[in-house]
């Protein structure tokens, strides 16, 4: 059940997000649940006073970052989607990113990619950094870094789908992302690390 | 106008022009007859347009991130393709066995052209598909119907020659039975 105080909450978050999220969450819901499904989570946002534009928002246009997560939180609750359902969100949501073919220049090779990981996350977000730790070209391991952001766990599941299918379209291989550190659990910063699957 | 002013206007013009280029840049893909896809430099589809997504079967969530070799039956001409596109930086017609997602099996053309950055370093290619299957049924046809006709025109053949042999070995007999004729006619009035 949605909190509105907790909404209310997130929306008081610093930072801000590319409005494409917003793009991706709708080309999913369509997916999903066709025409009715997003016309049904529509009225729910509006119900509830959030400015959200599934449909008519610009990619590029900044958002306040809580709503990233307002949307991710009322899309579970009114599909009654399971936490595997919302990490699977984000797993898709390369495919249709609108940034993600703005940058499709870098998705060359693995070290290529890697190096403009950093700002790859500022093309999204205006809050956190994100950075990569250890790397290595023969194994493809890779550790990244997501720093100075605290949202919601939800979002840290979103993210954890959506480094994963980012890392596979680099190296052309089936791979695992995992979230190991948190910073929701006390960690000092939130830690995904990067892996082929054997 | 303060310095401050006049770069906010720029951002302002840039954020414009650039969201000018997503709407062009979706309208065009959608528009788009044909199925294209679009390539990484280790053979990931990146990106496909919605007749492709039609044509494979496939929605595009499922195919970007696949191998595009997943597509064809002879995965190793797909890269020997990607070696000639490397080469040659654009390709035409080049013929393929397409594999849809229901595993119906399509004869494809393929042409493509090879995307560079700005430094020249190849970074995927466009790779666009063309059914031919009807002018294949076609070829097909026309290859049987000529096959047919070439074994009725032997036939034929044959059967003239039958006959040429016949007649030959006919008209042979009777050279020699006038010939004999003539002998016996000689002996008759001696």
């Amino acid at each position: 059940m949605i909190n509105k105080e907790e909404l209310e909450n997130l929306m008081k978050i610093k930072g801000e997000v590319k409005g494409v999220v917003f793009q991706t969450d709708a080309d999913y819901i369509l997916k999903k649940e066709g025409e009715q499904g997003l016309k049904k989570l529509e009225k729910r946002i509006k119900e509830l006073g959030y400015p959200i534009d599934y449909r008519k928002g610009k990619a590029l246009d900044l958002h306040p970052i809580g709503l990233r997560v307002i949307s991710l939180l009322l899309i579970k609750d009114t599909f009654d989607w399971s936490d595997e359902e919302i990490r699977n969100m984000g797993y898709t949501a390369p495919t249709t990113s609108f940034i993600v073919k703005l940058l499709m220049k870098f998705f060359v090779s693995f070290m290529k990619f890697m190096s403009v990981v950093p700002g790859y996350w500022e093309k999204h977000y205006t809050a956190g950094n994100l950075e990569v730790i250890n790397l290595n070209d023969k194994t493809k391991d890779a550790t990244l870094h997501l720093k100075d952001i605290k949202i919601h766990p939800l979002f840290c599941l979103y993210l954890e789908g959506y480094f994963e299918r980012m890392y596979q379209l680099v190296v052309g291989k089936e791979g695992r992302c995992r979230e190991t550190k948190c910073m929701l659990k006390g960690d000092p910063y939130h830690e995904y690390v990067l892996k082929l699957k054997k | 106008m303060s310095l401050s002013s006049k770069n906010s206007k720029k951002k302002i013009k840039t954020e414009e022009e650039v969201q000018g280029l997503e709407s062009y840049i979706r309208d065009f893909w959608q528009f788009l007859p044909l199925p294209v896809c679009y390539i990484n430099p280790v053979n990931i589809i990146l990106d496909v347009d919605e007749v492709f997504s039609y044509f494979s079967g496939y929605q595009p969530a499922e195919i970007i991130g696949e191998d595009l070799g997943k597509l064809f039956v002879n995965p190793k001409k797909v890269e020997e393709i990607k070696k000639e596109i490397l080469e040659k930086e654009i390709i035409s017609n080049r013929e393929l066995v397409f594999l849809t997602k229901d595993k119906k099996e399509i004869p494809v053309s393929i042409s493509a052209i090879q995307r560079k950055d700005e430094k020249g370093n190849f970074i995927g290619y466009f790779l666009s598909l063309a059914d031919i299957s009807e002018s294949k049924k076609f070829q097909e046809k026309l290859e049987k119907e000529i096959e047919k006709k070439t074994a009725d025109l032997k036939e034929k053949i044959g059967e003239l020659e039958r006959i040429n042999k016949i007649m030959t070995g006919r008209e042979l007999k009777m050279i020699e039975l006038k010939e004999k004729i003539k002998q016996l006619e000689k002996q008759l009035k001696s």
